[in-house]
């Protein structure tokens, strides 16, 4: 390979390189945050057991996305989509819990601070 | 000992064994070295991994895992030395076999050790270049892994998700039914070592760190390949060329299972076309089982290459003893714990023909993989770059690397001829994780075609 060939690299990798540096320092942009789904389910790992298995609701439009957010967030325990005995609220707004819960014959057990609740079917 | 320094050494003492019992003798140069060095730290992930998920699958315990391969690795670098202080002359016999690189990079017994051994060294600004692309993209990954520890969809939805439940679950937990959406088919070798680094209480660098060290694999195995193939010059511009491609970054940082896949299968085409002795193949056939331990579609890959090497005519057998055990792994976990594939179980044959016989599919998909290539955000120019680089000098390209490459592109198609899924919905979310697999392959491919000055072959 010749020292031009090798200059020639060079400026191909750069390419490549300065596309790295506008995605990750400039559009991602600044202030530096942290983004991880773990915090938010913290106080329901702390009241579920390890083997548990439980339904998951939210008001979220992308539910998909907020659901294994909860699964990935609650391993080992299994979370099913919709409703089950003990289930897990995940709400943006947590005013609308009380009338969600209600319209499905659930009753709060537990609620936190984050807009996250455990319901479980009401007696 | 505590179980983080136990896995730790499992890691470096496992791998620095297996490369010690693969190559036996002293390096012949300063890149075999590192090559030596970054296959520890794969063979060392990957075996750990293995090991360590075997024992998890069958008792619900894997730290006896690290402390054997820390055994195993002990007592075979001992043994190592021992044989070179007892036969210095016999120390250099397995490497006869090898291949005598174009650049004369294999130096003599007793000669001393320079980067590949070649006339021409590589010059200041290659070198300073690359050190300062390597640094950036590993600042870049460290800043991206920061702000988003827990990578990115695949690995949030399948990858660190089964971590989490290897972690803290059971079997019977890790692999519900009821979680079919999450892949639990998939193979263990990502999520169990994540697994055991939260077990150690590593926290999120347990996910962030072997993420790191698959995307620095990839890049030093590379060089170091490219440079014992062809010098230090083309090693240091094959290195830059995959830290010059966004995919790299954009798919290390996500924590997703390609990577640690393409470092695999790079180490496997590597070891098999730089080196014709048989324990180099047991570990090339060793590193394709690890390819295929961490996903389904690099089995297929590991088979092509055994096509691959039936096509160059070179012993099979030293090549599937090194993939030996962990196939049998895969196939127990396969039968016993993983629900049926996803895509497998919607696939009839009747619907195979059909989609094979569907013009439209073919055009598809060869649009896409023409389109994708090109892609600047994903590629950049330096991929691209090399890509046309083998297309023009494909005769001079080593045979068993341009053969497997073939066999992994028509392995590609058929993957897309014959999904039960929406074609257009496939390509779109996979082919450019698919085509990562293959790209530093496709790169030292592509050095390898590189032609040294008259001088440098000279030596």
């Amino acid at each position: 390979m010749t020292r031009a060939a090798a200059g020639l690299c060079v400026a191909l990798a750069a390419a490549g390189l300065l596309r790295d540096v506008s995605v990750h320092l400039w559009k991602e942009g600044y202030p530096f945050q942290s983004s991880s789904p773990l915090p938010r389910f913290e106080p329901l790992r702390a009241l579920l057991p390890l083997d548990a298995r439980v339904g998951y609701l939210t008001d979220a439009p992308d539910e998909l996305k907020t659901y294994f957010e909860a699964l990935y967030s609650l391993a080992p325990r299994v979370v099913l989509r919709g409703a089950e005995g003990l289930t897990v609220a995940d709400f943006s707004d947590a005013r609308k819990l009380d009338d969600f819960a209600r319209a499905r014959g659930l009753r709060v057990v537990k609620r936190f601070d984050n807009g996250t609740a455990l319901l479980s079917r009401a007696p | 000992m505590t179980r983080g320094a136990l896995l730790i050494a499992g890691i470096a003492l496992g791998g620095t064994g297996v490369v010690s019992w693969g190559f036996p003798g002293p390096a012949r140069s300063r890149a075999e070295l590192v090559f030596r060095g970054a296959l520890a730290l794969l063979f060392g992930m990957g075996l750990t991994s293995a090991a360590s998920g075997a024992l998890w699958l069958a008792a619900g315990i894997s730290w006896p895992a690290h402390a054997a391969m820390t055994f195993l690795g002990a007592t075979l670098l001992a043994t190592a030395a021992r044989r070179r202080r007892t036969s210095p002359g016999g120390a250099h016999a397995s490497l006869d076999g090898a291949h005598a690189s174009p650049d004369g990079a294999h130096r003599p017994p007793g000669a001393a050790r320079s980067w590949s051994g070649a006339a021409r060294p590589a010059p200041p600004e290659l070198s300073i270049a690359f050190a300062v692309a390597a640094t950036l993209v590993l600042s870049l990954f460290v800043e991206h892994s920061l702000r988003y520890p827990d990578g990115g969809w695949d690995a949030l939805a399948i990858w660190n998700l089964r971590a989490r439940s290897l972690w803290l679950g059971t079997p019977a937990t890790a692999f519900a039914a009821e979680l079919a959406l999450d892949h639990p088919g998939y193979p263990l070798l990502l999520p169990q070592l994540v697994a055991d680094g939260l077990r150690s209480g590593a926290g999120a660098w347990a996910h962030i760190a072997p993420a790191i060290a698959f995307a620095a694999l990839c890049v030093a195995l590379l060089a170091s390949a490219a440079a014992m193939l062809r010098g230090p010059r083309t090693g240091l511009a094959a290195g830059l060329a995959l830290l010059g491609t966004p995919a790299l970054l954009q798919l290390g940082v996500t924590q997703c299972a390609d990577v640690p896949v393409a470092a695999s299968l790079l180490a496997a085409c590597a070891l098999a076309a730089l080196f014709t002795d048989r324990r180099a193949l047991a570990l090339a056939g060793c590193a394709a089982s690890l390819a295929a331990w961490t996903k389904n579609e690099a089995i297929l890959h590991g088979a092509l290459l055994v096509l691959a090497l039936l096509w160059a005519r070179r012993p099979l057998k030293p090549f599937l003893l090194g993939a030996l055990p962990v196939v049998l792994l895969l196939l127990w976990f396969k039968l016993r714990f993983a629900l049926a594939n996803d895509l497998a179980a919607a696939t009839t044959a009747a619907g195979v023909l059909r989609k094979v016989a569907d013009v439209h599919r073919w055009l598809a998909i060869a649009g896409a993989l023409v389109s994708r290539v090109w892609k600047f955000e994903l590629w950049g120019l330096a991929a691209p770059a090399a890509v046309l680089l083998l297309i023009a000098r494909w005769r001079a390209a080593d045979r068993l690397l341009l053969h497997a490459l073939l066999l992994f592109a028509t392995a590609i198609v058929a993957i897309y001829l014959a999904t039960p899924l929406n074609l257009v919905e496939h390509l779109g979310s996979s082919l450019d994780r698919l085509l990562f697999q293959l790209a530093p392959v496709v790169l030292l491919a592509a050095a390898s075609s590189v032609t040294l000055p008259r001088v440098a072959q000279r030596g």
